[in-house]
């Protein structure tokens, strides 16, 4: 493969990375064989060794991807980039992508869900409690029930703020775990493509 | 060897080199390649990854040969990096060689390691 075949094939594969950092890796890419030529090797048996453009694209792209998770900051920029990543994961590890993603995808909804119940009843015992304060003398409730009431309303209300919370706690816990899974995963495409 | 022990450890060698002297790509890829067997693909990478770090910065400098290289120059962040991996090192080849060799005091090396 010549020289430019080369770098427009790789060119072409990095085409998800901006493109004065694409401009900076092709620009090392083309030093090096010029370099390697200058010291008297051969242009074609130096570009053969560099291996398959779209493989070594892969390794680049895989290694942008992990360094832009690594150095977001803040919760906004980090999920871009992390959603940023899928689309490179999805071409380099379909396997993983599809076999563990959707289990993970599935315990999302599910912590969603709980946490909405739990909220939502949270604000149905508490404006069903200041309903039943505001209008305990007309209700007519003998002393024993409207003891009960009260305190049934109070303990569903600490129960819900307890799942609440749990469940906000949890989804968390599984969004930060899911960002190490991604993360583990460009780093373990990035080990397997890069060679020695 | 295995391939992640050995890209760890290649990471080590390209920050101490750079550390000694400035070095341009193709330069430090042929240094270090006279000693270990590497793919030439795989020190650019290493390069990126370590200036994005902070511990490189780079310059152009103009050549006899042919248009400017780019150079690698050691930061104040890098030079302490490359002297903790280093330390590290130090320390993991006196354990593995005292495992290896199974004889030796342990207490010993690792004295000789931290006076």
């Amino acid at each position: 493969m010549y020289k430019q075949q080369f770098l427009d094939e790789l060119e072409k594969h990095l085409s998800a990375i901006p493109i004065n950092e694409r401009q900076e890796i092709l620009q090392d890419q083309n030093d090096f064989i010029r370099e390697a030529v200058l010291a008297g090797r051969n242009e074609n048996e130096v570009i053969a060794k560099l291996g398959n453009p779209k493989d070594f694209a892969a390794s680049v792209l895989a290694d942008y991807k992990f360094q832009k998770i690594k150095t977001a900051e803040g919760f906004i920029p980090l999920v871009k980039a992390v959603v940023g990543s899928l689309g490179a994961f999805l071409i380099l590890a379909p396997f993983n992508f599809i076999v563990l993603f959707g289990p993970i995808l599935a315990l999302f909804t599910i912590l969603i869900v709980a946490f909405s119940l739990g909220f939502t009843s949270l604000t149905m015992g508490l404006a069903g409690l200041i309903y039943f304060l505001s209008s305990i003398s007309g209700l007519g409730f003998s002393w024993s029930l409207g003891i009960t009431l009260f305190f049934g309303s109070l303990g569903l209300i600490g129960l819900s703020l307890m799942i609440t919370y749990i469940c906000g706690y949890l989804l968390k816990f599984s969004f930060w775990q899911m960002l190490a899974y991604l993360s583990w995963n460009l780093n373990f495409i990035k080990k397997n493509r890069i060679q020695f | 060897m295995n391939t992640q022990f050995k890209k760890g450890i290649l990471e080590m060698c390209v920050l101490s080199l750079v550390a000694q002297r400035d070095y341009y790509g193709y330069e430090l890829i042929e240094a270090i390649s006279k000693e270990v067997e590497i793919s030439e693909g795989s020190i650019y990478p290493i390069l990126r990854r370590l200036t994005q770090e902070g511990y490189f910065k780079t310059y152009l400098e103009e050549s006899q040969e042919g248009p400017p290289r780019k150079y690698y120059q050691i930061t104040a962040d890098g030079k302490k990096a490359s002297i903790k991996l280093l330390n590290e090192w130090n320390v993991f080849k006196m354990q593995i060689e005292n495992l290896l060799l199974q004889k030796g005091d342990k207490k010993n090396v690792q004295t000789a390691i931290f006076r």
